[in-house]
Formats: C-alpha cells, structure tokens, sequence
C-alpha cells in the first residue's frame, strides 16, 4: 500500500512563532521525497505535523484521500524514523524490531522481524541490546522497525546526519536501494544538499516555514525561484550582479565586458574557481581552466543567466 | 600544574571514612546485641557494662515473648500490612499523577509538587486526632488501612517527586516514537515509559515502606489497640515492659528492612537506563 499524501493550508506556529505557513503540497505514490532546508526552517515540525505529534493550527493533511488530521499518530499507519532512532533501551534490537506489531496485535510476529532483519543484514545482532550496537547498526534496527509493519508512509528526520562519513555514503545508497524495492512512499528530512541530490525524486526547498521551490534537483540547480535559493543551492554560492545571478560556470573568463580583482584560485576537480571582486564591490566564484593569481585582472562575460526581480524572487 | 597522582594518604582517606561511617552506622546495632544477648548482669544490672560481655544468653531473647512481647507476631503482622499498603499506594497513585505532573508546561509541575510538600510540614499529632474522630465514624479506627491512609499523606509528595524527577529526565522522542509505532496511550505508558521509570518507582516504594515502617505518631493515635511494631516497642520500653525485650524487638524490627533493601536494591542501580538515544 503506497500513499498520496496531501497537505492543504496547513500552518503551524508555537507561541508567537509562525512556523508553518499556508503549506499546500502533494506528494505522489512511491515517491522518494526529499525536504531540504537549513536548521530552523521547519523540518522536524512538518514532519511531526504529518505523523500526529503535533497538531496544525490550520489546514487539513490527508493520506490516500482520508482526512487524517484529527486522528492520533498510531492510527495513521505511518512510520517514522527520528534523527537519534528512539530505540527503546529497555528491549533488545529483536523486541524494537517486534514492538510495532505486537502493538497492533498481530501474528506471524518472528517470521515477520526475521524476514525484516535478514533483509537489513542485522540478523546476527537480533538478541543484543540496544546500546551494545554501533551507529550505523542502531540506524538499520531504526529502519527496520519502521518496515516491518508495512506501513504507507515512511518519514525520516535526517536518519543519515548521525552516521560517520564513511558509513554514511554506504547507507545512503542502501537507503534509495531499500526504497526501490519497497516502492513505497518516503518523505525525507536533511539539510544535507548532496543527499537531496543523489536520494530525492523530487525535492523541495523548505525556508522560513514555506517551500520556496519543489522539484528535481537538476532544476532547481539550474533555474532557482528565488535569490536565496541561488544562494543555497550549489557547492558555490550563485553569483550576483545586481539582479542578475549566474553561476561560476555561465560564464567565459579571459575577455568579455566584465572585470574582476582575483583574491585567490581554489582547484576542485580538474578545474579552478577564482574568487575575487569586481570594482563595484560584488564578490564572484568564476569557473576557469586555468588558475590565477592573486591581484590579476580576471575578464569574463556572462553567458547564461537568471534575472531576479527586486522582490527576489522570478 | 596539579598532578592527578595521589600520595599514599590520599589514597587511603577514602577507605578511613568508609571505616568510621561504617562503625557509627553499626555501633547502635552491636549495642541491641549487647543488650539482647548478653547476660543482664554483664549488661544493663551493672554500673558499668561490659563492651564485649563473656556470657551470652537466649534468655532474654525467649522472655521478649511473654507478656507483652506475646503481642509480636501480630504487631509484626500489622506492621507489615500497612507498610505494604502505603508503599502499594504511593507507587500506584504516585505514578500518575507524577506522570501527569511531568507533562504540564514549563516549571508548573514542580510549583505543585512545592505546595503538595508544603502539606507533610504540618506535624502529624496536629492532623493525626481530629482524623481519628472521623475514622471512628467510618470505621476505620485502628485498622491497617485507616493507618496506612493517614500515612499516606506524609509519604506521597516525595513519592511523586522522585518520579517525576525520573520521568522529566525520559527523552519526549521515545514516547513520540511509541505512539508512532502504533500504541495507545495506555500501552506507550505501560510499556515503555514505565520500565525506564523503574528505578525511580522502586526508591518510591523503598522509601514510602521505610517510612510507614518507622512511622510512630499516627500508628499510636490512630492504631493503639492493636498496635504496629515501633508502639509495641515503645510499651515494651516503658514501665509496663522491660529494657531487654525492647531491644530484642528493636533488632528484629531491622531485618524485614535489610531483606527489602537488599532484595530491590538491584532495581536501584539504573543500569538500564542508558538510552536508546544516539547523538
């Protein structure tokens, strides 16, 4: 069972703070769904909006068509995953695993977490406890007892932030792989740019409690709604002039109308961004074959841009 | 730059104090066997009683049970019953209402618990005789549960704050995460909070017994008739008993105490109360 989850008007604040605000969004079928924003945009309380945690001042959340708002989190049938996987210490990784269906009574309960635990290569610890497990290995019990009760939604807060770089890059694949297969619908929290990259289908740029832009990420990348998400979005900051915003690579350094004061090259790859400053105070990243050197005169012309209004947004 | 080295003293000041706390502890217990086992001559017949006597005797200890040491079992019995029910009803209401207190908004909870703790200031001889008058009317008077009620009073507040204490320190996530993985509320209480909050639950009812145990101003109001075990030794002690059963009696009011500590105390240690919680 996969899910069409829909927000409508949902607005959400906490005290004076406006959190959420008139959020309308749909989110298809066996979607891999990424949110991606900086800390304090609004993540973790949209997230607890959608599981029941909390509920919206406003607006109405529905899943597959059913109004769900007003129900509680373990009528929902929703699974979520928190940043620090809530494991119940009292029980070993077997009984987490078992938790969820042993709640909801059902039967073939031990076929069930070992079919989930093979799956997830956590068989061999089924019987430890949970703080004798390694991160990485906590994160797949985590997950693990969120499949096993097949739910039609799975949320996740920022399940990769807590795990060591290298183990992380191999969890992420794992993640999309587990998703695929599943074919079920995930809703995913980060603020991390290249998971939105590699894991969403579709991603949406969460500021100030609004999503200021859903898409693919090569979209957004390439044609930003708004002059903060230019600024956001990227390994570099898009550069402005004036209205006009452009990125380090749209453009032609060697002649052109434009003039830099170079403050330094960085190498990234095979290539140079030059950092410097044009005399009318803007600080640009250009893309170059070549590097320079400090205090040289770089000229450049822009060969593919965005206009933003003033408002900041196109 | 101070070194963490410690000298040959400093090592050894820790295990000087464990001796002599141990020994002020212990003193007043070998003095009950002094006098209970010991022969009266050596003990409490002289001007000057021995510190080690050389002849030892049951007799004091068999004598205890005449007249009104015939009265034990049953002051044992009493005793007994109403520590169980104060501590039964401290963890069961306590529980509760400290979970209940533990969800109010910012420092409210601890502002009732203040003025509920106001409550065990007034001095219970104050409270202890116009209660009697209404359990003599209910029917109450000099029965366990009248007693162990009035007890009650003095014994929830800390209950409920030693648990609250344990249940405001319990992550809001793993409740959060309880309910989203399909239990009711009932069920996330019951089986997840509870567990982690049994520490605190077992200091609740280790101490609640303690005191109902030891308690004496109530029990002598309210239950004289037939009395709890600190009255009985009181009577023991004064013109109508003797020294001697008094302190057999003292000493066997100790054990039930060591036998419950040492039985919870492995509950205490809160081994399992790392969390599940990474990060």
């Amino acid at each position: 069972m996969t899910a069409k989850l829909e927000l409508r008007n949902v607005s959400k604040s906490y005290g004076k703070q406006l959190v959420i605000s008139d959020m309308s969004i749909e989110i298809e079928k066996g979607e891999l769904f990424v949110v991606l924003g900086s800390s304090g945009a609004g993540k973790s309380t949209l997230l607890k909006l959608i599981v029941g945690i909390e509920r919206p001042d406003e607006g109405k959340i529905l899943i597959d068509g059913r109004d769900v708002t007003n129900l509680p989190p373990n009528k929902r049938n929703i699974a979520m995953v928190f940043q620090n996987y809530a494991l119940y210490p009292n029980m070993n990784v077997y009984e987490n695993i078992a938790f969820p269906l042993k709640m909801k009574r059902l039967v073939n309960i031990d076929a069930k977490v070992k079919e989930v635990a093979e799956k997830l290569k956590i068989a061999e610890i089924l019987n430890k406890r949970v703080n004798q497990i390694s991160g990485g290995q906590q994160q797949r019990v985590a997950l693990a007892r969120a499949i096993v009760r097949n739910p039609s939604l799975f949320l996740l807060d920022e399940p990769l932030s807590n795990l060591d770089a290298r183990v992380r890059y191999t969890a992420r694949s794992e993640l999309k792989r587990i998703q695929r297969e599943l074919d079920q619908t995930f809703v995913f929290v980060t603020h991390d740019q290249k998971e939105a990259e590699t894991l969403g289908d579709r991603v949406g740029i969460l500021h100030q409690g609004v999503f200021e832009q859903i898409g693919k990420f090569e979209e957004i990348y390439e044609k930003p709604a708004t002059r903060w998400i230019g600024d956001f979005i990227g390994d570099f900051p898009m550069n402005f002039i004036g209205n006009t915003g452009f990125r380090p690579e749209w453009i032609q350094i060697g002649s052109g109308p434009y003039v830099m004061r170079v403050d330094y090259s960085e190498s990234v790859g095979g290539s140079y961004f030059v950092h410097g400053t044009t005399d009318d105070g803007n600080s640009l990243i250009l893309k170059s074959e070549v590097p320079y050197a400090a205090g040289d005169l770089a000229k450049f012309s822009i060969v593919k841009s965005i206009n933003f209004p003033d408002d900041g947004k196109t | 730059m101070a070194s963490e080295y410690k000298g040959p003293v400093q090592a050894y000041v820790i295990w000087i104090g464990i001796a002599v706390f141990t020994f002020l502890v212990l003193l007043p217990i070998y003095v009950l066997i002094v006098i209970s086992f010991g022969a009266p001559s050596q003990t409490v017949a002289t001007y000057y009683p021995y510190l080690v006597p050389t002849k030892w005797t049951l007799k004091n200890f068999i004598s205890s049970f005449t007249g009104i040491g015939q009265n034990f079992i049953s002051a044992f019995y009493k005793s007994l019953e109403t520590a169980f029910l104060v501590a039964g009803l401290a963890i069961v209401l306590g529980f509760h209402a400290a979970y209940g207190l533990s969800k109010l908004p910012g420092k409210l909870g601890n502002l009732i618990i203040g003025v509920l703790f106001f409550s065990t200031m007034i001095p219970s001889l104050t409270v202890a005789i116009p209660l009697s008058e209404t359990f003599l009317r209910l029917g109450l008077y000099d029965s366990f549960i009248g007693l162990g009620l009035a007890q009650e009073l003095i014994v929830l507040p800390l209950s409920v704050f030693l648990m609250m204490g344990a249940l405001q320190s319990l992550p809001k996530q793993l409740e959060d995460q309880a309910r989203v993985d399909g239990a009711s509320f009932g069920q996330a209480l019951y089986r997840i909070i509870f567990p982690l909050a049994i520490p605190s639950v077992i200091a609740a009812f280790l101490l609640s017994w303690l005191m109902s145990w030891d308690e004496f101003t109530f029990a002598v109001i309210i239950s004289p008739v037939h009395p709890t075990l600190p009255i009985l030794i009181y009577l023991a002690s004064s013109a109508r008993g003797n020294i001697l059963t008094a302190a057999s009696f003292s000493l066997l009011v100790t054990i039930p105490v060591i036998v419950l500590t040492l039985v919870l105390s492995k509950f205490l240690r809160g081994s399992y109360l790392t969390s599940g919680l990474v990060g």
